[in-house]
């Protein structure tokens, strides 16, 4: 039993203050949780060290999904963006993706300000060194690097890719974190002596360059939507003026220069062997891996407002900084530049996710929680979904109340989180539309009503947020029953579609038809409410998508019923009789929680599966 | 995803071949409303439970045969389940179009053991059964491995492994399209894939029209009869056709070609060869005899060597992928070979002994050959492995039908979700779970990220 010098005393603690850290910190606050949020550095809470947007495919579903929840990235990229985008509008309802360019200090300065004045949360500067356990084995605490101890009965370790994080540009490699901050020394040895076999993930950003050096008449000009978008479904209409991006193109001379350079790339060289993932490959890998390919596009994105400072994405490398230069400087625009920040590859300790439950809990350690980049993924989004999920399931667990499982028919975060801890992941792991098997009913246009009622009887969503979901959810059932009812004259009904009609239609069966708005049928003078954006969006999608929609909620009803199914923890694979041995190997060693996950083993084929209902039936009856 | 759910399911109830009757069993939710899909009863008003209905079955108003209906209403019938059964005439034929015409009404095919696994599930096994159920069920999936039916699935899947393929390509376009709209992918490249979806319906629909448990009742199990020159291969092949087909000497050598004949045993469509006895030639002609039959042999389902039991000769077989039945024929003469010896020698599925000449031993060789043929067959599944792969082709094919249809609207994402949908259909025909196939195409065939 260890006697703990006991500085402060905390519910939980979380440690790291990156995306997942912020989000889950304020989750277990706002839960009621008396939290310690400890950061390397005050001055990087919340920090963007790489990309500065928030958002894209898949990431914008996940960001949406975290405000539903009642997360704060939302509200804080709505308050601080510098341009916004609808991104695959009019290739299908699922795949509308929402992405903002942000000002990156003034979103930590938001993080910051929404952390400080958060109840129950402390923000303390410290290096955690170590994760203290009781005599049973459970968290009691986290001692930090200078002495200090603070107990706790929860931990979310969300170390992003601090944990001896190692910085290369070319031949030149220091022991550093992102942007030149310090690395964080201590913990990965305490995660080793709690079990966790630590890997090194390795990831890239481009080089910073001064805008004033680059030639913007040669680039192509990307502007901003309007009207704008927001990602949080509480926050009202947005107006602000965009600062626009640019778009340029590498050409066959910066190819044929990194190709001639191509063993100075440490990744190329030899001198690297950390894994590196395929969502966002250096402009070395790009060319090596594509090279019948005569250009890559990339984009000049601003960092932030009154900074002359400009991200390019799509050009990161590790090459050393003469290379980079003559890289960048051949390409339309460049021919001037000058770098602010080198572009650099990282890399980083991080565990296994198969070592977590599908709350992000430790199999092992109760009362540990793991969230974000250290679970093998990348993306701010990414960290910020877990954190949320992993803050909301600590609360919980404080509480003694069930978990806050979210399935793959749920939420992008529950694909994200089965995704780690059943199928686990090689190489830093990127959200994507593809890995949703459900997208068509997880849009980012109805994550308030997937998400909101259930975080609010787990405590955490506010009841203001509650009520404006139910407006929503209300509103939509309300215009779909006007919209059954509502006739539309033949006359009318052809004015809109421009053909001949047999007679009067419905108005819903019009917004069946290719083409046909909302707006349409209230142009033409159908008798039909001036109903908020956000409730026609829904009906239109409910009753254009109809079919498919239907499909796939059938395919959810199979699918949830296979997820009520829990595999024991107790369960002996290898004594069941009647499983193929392949079978009895995969699930040995996966443990997946029910008979849903189970299913989806590649090598459990549906006999095994029949064996296993058949043993739970024989355990219930037994 | 594997379905675990209540839903509907149904197969084929009774063994397969000549019967007075044929029973297609459905069980779960909905049994009744999907029953009522196919079989239309005479009589009017509700249906009573444990009552038998006089009716047709039908598929898209097309009346497939007069059948019997039995409703069954839950907890009381041999699942437990909502549950009902269709009696048709027997024979594999109508009970198939009854089965076909159901699955194409929304029901899905039973897995191996999946009546007794609900059985069990609902209470209508007792606990110390639990075992043999989990026994049973292992050996249902093993046996639907096996036998000439999984080689003709191995001929289809390697027919629909470049649709796969081209699908697979398709959807991973596609998805790439969606998942980095900022970035340099060709329109030329979409619009290629895109062209590429009306070969890969007219595979789908090819696979369907020739799908393998069909193509097995067409063509019949392979029973082929070798062995050395004047056994009496041809003598036992009239006598089991119960007329006189081949040419019967007593020189050796008499048979040159392959001789072909159909035969039914108890309904089970059977192809029998006469084969050259197997010896270093006479003559050219007799040579081309030898190596046809050396084919014939190697192309089985299964395979009858014929042994003079009044020779002592053990002769060398060739290498076989069947099961082989020894038969001690003229047994009318003195034995100067025994089963025991012959048992020994080959380690054969069966011996039998017979007189071609007199007719002795044949009815027991045939039924015999039944048996093997049945497990060969594994025609208790055949039907039904046969008809999961069909089900899976058609769904295939419907979803390349809707990813027409959206491509057409420019809603590249439901088209998307339809490759993909139709891509994972055709990969279970295999027996493949592919989910992650799609993300690691992407990202073989696409420059992407930031």
């Amino acid at each position: 039993m260890i006697q703990l010098n006991c500085t402060q005393a905390f519910d939980a603690a979380v440690i790291g203050a990156g995306h997942a850290g912020c989000e889950a910190a304020l989750a277990l606050a706002r839960m009621g949780q008396k939290t310690l949020l400890l950061t390397l550095n005050l001055d990087s809470v919340a920090l963007m060290p790489c990309n500065p947007s928030i958002g894209g495919t898949a990431k914008g579903h996940l960001v949406r999904e975290v405000d539903a929840l009642g997360g704060e990235m939302g509200r804080c990229i709505d308050d601080t963006f510098l341009q916004s985008r609808m991104l695959n509008t009019g290739k299908g309802p699922a795949v509308h993706s929402l992405r903002a360019q942000a000002d990156k200090k003034a979103y930590q300065r938001r993080m910051l300000r929404a952390l400080q004045c958060q109840q129950n949360l402390t923000l303390k500067q410290g290096e955690a060194a170590r994760i203290l356990l009781d005599g049973q084995g459970r968290v009691c605490g986290v001692e930090v690097l200078t002495g200090a101890q603070y107990a706790c009965r929860a931990v979310v370790v969300t170390t992003g890719v601090y944990l001896k994080s190692r910085i290369i540009i070319g031949e030149t490699m220091l022991d550093q974190g992102p942007s030149g901050l310090f690395p964080a020394n201590h913990l990965s040895q305490s995660l080793m002596d709690l079990g966790f076999q630590l890997r090194r993930f390795k990831t890239g950003t481009p080089a910073r360059v001064d805008v004033r050096t680059v030639d913007l008449s040669k680039l192509e000009r990307q502007d901003g939507d309007t009207p704008i978008v927001p990602f949080s479904f509480m926050s009202g209409q947005l107006f602000r003026e965009q600062i626009p991006c640019y778009l340029g193109y590498t050409n066959e001379t910066t190819h044929e220069i990194i190709r001639r350079n191509l063993h100075r790339a440490p990744m190329y060289s030899g001198a690297l062997s950390s894994t590196g993932t395929r969502y966002c490959p250096s402009i070395e890998d790009k060319v090596v891996r594509f090279p019948e390919r005569t250009r890559h596009p990339f984009f000049l994105e601003p960092e932030g407002e009154n900074n002359y400072e400009w991200y390019v994405q799509g050009m990161s490398t590790s090459m050393p900084e003469e290379v980079q230069y003559e890289i960048y400087r051949s390409m339309k625009g460049f021919e001037r530049v000058e770098f602010m920040r080198l572009a650099y590859a990282i890399e980083y300790d991080c565990i296994d996710p198969l070592e977590l439950d599908e709350t992000l809990k430790s199999r092992r350690v109760p009362g540990l929680y793991l969230a974000g980049q250290i679970n093998g993924t990348s993306g701010y989004e990414e960290a910020a979904a877990q954190g949320i999920y992993a803050g909301m399931n600590a609360a919980l667990y404080l509480q003694d109340r069930p978990p806050f499982v979210l399935t793959r028919a749920d939420a992008y975060i529950g694909v994200l989180v089965d995704d780690l801890t059943q199928k686990g992941t090689n190489e830093p792991y990127r959200m994507m539309t593809a890995r949703a098997e459900y997208r068509l009913l997880l849009r980012q246009d109805n994550a308030d009503l997937r998400l909101t009622k259930r975080s609010y009887e787990a405590g955490l969503a506010t009841r203001q947020r509650f009520d404006k979901m139910l407006e929503k959810q209300r509103g939509t059932q309300d215009l779909l029953n006007t919209l059954h009812q509502t006739p539309i004259p033949k006359a009318q009904a052809e004015e809109i579609t421009g053909q001949e009609e047999k007679g009067g239609l419905r108005a819903y069966e019009l917004l069946k038809r290719e083409g046909v708005r909302y707006a349409d049928l209230r142009a033409i003078g159908a008798a039909l409410p001036d109903a908020p954006a956000d409730v026609v969006e829904q009906a239109e999608i409910a009753i254009r998508y109809e079919g498919y929609l239907s499909r796939q909620s059938a395919q959810v009803e199979k699918f949830r019923h296979a997820e009520s199914l829990r595999l024991p923890d107790d369960l002996n694979y290898n004594d069941l009789r009647g499983l193929r041995i392949e079978a009895r190997q995969k699930l040995s060693a996966q443990r997946p929680p029910t008979v849903g996950a189970a299913s989806r083993i590649s090598g459990v084929s549906p006999g095994d599966i029949a064996v296993l209902l058949v043993e739970l039936e024989r355990r219930r009856r037994a | 995803m594997q379905d675990v759910s209540g839903a509907p399911i149904c197969a084929i109830a009774t063994a397969p071949g000549q019967a007075g009757i044929a029973i297609v069993r459905i069980s779960g939710e909905g049994a009744l409303s999907l029953a009522r899909r196919v079989f239309k009863k005479k009589a009017r008003g509700p249906y009573e439970s444990h009552r038998m209905y006089y009716g047709l079955a039908v598929e898209n108003d097309a009346p497939i045969d007069e059948c019997m209906g039995v409703y069954f209403a839950a907890p009381r019938s041999y699942t437990g389940e909502e549950a009902f059964e269709i009696q048709c005439h027997g024979g594999d034929v109508a009970a198939n179009a009854v089965l076909s015409a159901l699955l194409s009404a929304g029901g899905r095919l039973a897995e191996p053991g999946e009546f007794t696994k609900r059985a069990f599930l609902n209470g209508r096994l007792s606990l110390d059964e639990a075992e043999a159920v989990m026994d049973f069920i292992g050996a249902r999936t093993r046996a639907a491995a096996r036998g000439a039916l999984s080689r003709l699935q191995g001929a289809l899947a390697h027919n629909l492994r470049p649709v796969a393929d081209t699908l697979l390509d398709m959807a991973a376009s596609l998805e790439a399209l969606l998942e980095y709209p900022d970035e340099d992918i060709e329109e030329e490249q979409i619009a290629l894939a895109l062209s590429r979806l009306a070969p890969c319906r007219a595979a789908l629909a090819r696979a369907i029209q020739n799908a393998p448990a069909a193509e097995l009742l067409r063509r019949g199990v392979r029973v082929v009869l070798f062995g050395a020159p004047n056994a009496g291969k041809s003598s036992l092949l009239n006598a089991l056709l119960l007329k006189q087909r081949a040419i019967v000497t007593d020189q050796p050598g008499t048979t040159r070609d392959v001789l072909r004949e159909e035969l039914s045993l108890n309904g089970l469509p059977v192809r029998l060869s006469d084969t050259a006895g197997l010896r270093a030639a006479a003559g050219e002609a007799e040579e081309i005899g030898v190596r046809l039959a050396r084919e014939e042999v190697a192309q089985a389902d299964l395979a009858l060597l014929v042994l003079d039991r009044a020779e002592q000769a053990l002769p060398e077989l060739p290498a076989l992928s069947c099961p082989l039945v020894a038969v001690l024929n003229k047994s009318d003469l003195p034995p100067r070979l025994t089963a025991e010896e012959v048992q020994s020698a080959y380690r054969p599925a069966a011996v039998a002994q017979t007189c071609a000449l007199t007719g002795e031993g044949v009815d027991e060789l045939r039924q015999t050959l039944y048996r093997l043929c049945l497990q060969e067959m594994d025609v208790e599944d055949a039907s039904l492995a046969g008809e999961r792969q069909l089900a899976l082709a058609k769904e295939g094919l419907s979803a390349l039908n809707e990813a027409q249809d959206a491509l057409e609207q420019g809603l590249i994402d439901l088209a998307a979700i339809s490759l993909r949908a139709a891509y994972l259909a055709i990969c279970q025909i295999f027996g493949e779970n592919a989910d992650e196939n799609v993300i690691d195409r992407i990202f073989e065939k696409f420059c992407l990220g930031k």
